[in-house]
């Protein structure tokens, strides 16, 4: 045997096993009859599942809404503490601006005695 | 023996160092309230008269509450944005007044207590007026602190009426005295006029 024919020997492509072809037929004949499922979420969800996908999105816009809410509500306590707080100011200034008033009418002529000072005697 | 010695050295040394953490928890105690206090007055001892007054008021706006009212004021009305300059600088007021339906409610000890506090360093008082006849007295002091005003306060005693004003911070008692007429706020009964409307 020559090196030429030892050559042809070794590269020569090997015989698929007997039903080779037949098996290969018959599994891309299976594979394009029946679809893939189980890998993908929709996939999954359709078609047994698929009422959960209005549930989500109900309880989505509930926390939504819910969520919402509770902003509004604490805005308007943080409107109602402010508004009372303004009326506090309010109230306080009014006070001591009647207060310095006494103060302003007894300054004048008449009003009676006007001191001032740290230390002075009482 | 020697053990001994040694157990009774770190003994020593344990109770030492506790002392002295126990020395520097105390003082800083100590001097948390007393830079704390700064310009407010210490005003709850007033508080016992809230039962036996026929009208009392009692305010008490710290600085948040006073940055809550503060936005409420509107930049565009003059009134408001006149308010709203004026409490600028201003972090806290606080007022309790007491209005009796007899004289001697409250006594002249009543007063002093608050005045001891304004005889603190920094407080000086800037006006005093007394109507001895009618047993009218008012004090307006204002507290200083490196250049800058602190606080105010204000004491205004009655025979049947006792007021307490304390502002921190700094407000122009000046311009808040013009107020008159601006505030659009239905008037408490203090039973006092200003100058204005008396002069017509």
């Amino acid at each position: 045997m020559n090196l030429e024919d030892l050559l042809r020997q070794a590269l020569e492509p090997p015989e698929p096993p007997p039903g080779f072809a037949e098996r290969v037929v018959a599994r891309l004949t299976d594979e394009r009859a029946a679809p893939r499922g189980g890998r993908s979420l929709i996939r999954w969800l359709v078609p047994s599942h698929r009422w959960l996908v209005p549930v989500a999105a109900l309880m989505l816009i509930a926390i939504g809404a819910g969520r919402y809410e509770v902003h509004r509500r604490a805005m308007d306590r943080r409107a109602m503490e402010g508004e009372r707080a303004k009326a506090q100011v309010l109230a306080a200034l009014e006070i001591t601006r009647d207060t310095l008033h006494v103060v302003q009418r007894s300054v004048r002529p008449g009003g009676g005695r006007v001191g001032g000072e740290k230390g002075e005697p009482q | 023996m020697t053990c001994m010695t040694r157990m009774t050295w770190v003994t020593r040394m344990i109770r030492g160092v506790a002392g002295v953490c126990v020395l520097l928890t105390y003082v800083s105690l100590g001097a948390v309230p007393a830079y704390a206090q700064g310009a407010k007055l210490q005003l709850d001892a007033l508080n016992r008269f809230a039962d036996r007054a026929a009208e009392v008021v009692d305010i008490g706006v710290d600085t948040t509450l006073l940055q809550l009212a503060s936005r409420l004021f509107s930049d565009s009305q003059p009134d408001e944005a006149t308010i709203k300059e004026l409490l600028s600088a201003v972090k806290g007021i606080y007022v309790k007044r007491y209005k009796f339906n007899a004289d001697g409610v409250y006594q002249e000890a009543d007063v002093d207590a608050v005045r001891r506090q304004l005889a603190a360093p920094g407080w000086s008082r800037m006006v005093q007026v007394l109507n001895k006849p009618q047993g009218e007295m008012v004090e307006v002091y204002s507290r200083v602190e490196n250049g800058k005003t602190t606080g105010h306060a204000i004491i205004a005693a009655e025979p049947r009426e006792l007021t307490v004003v304390n502002i921190i911070g700094s407000i122009d008692l000046a311009k808040l005295s013009a107020l008159e007429g601006q505030f659009g706020i239905p008037r408490l009964p203090t039973g006092k006029r200003p100058p204005d409307e008396e002069d017509r």
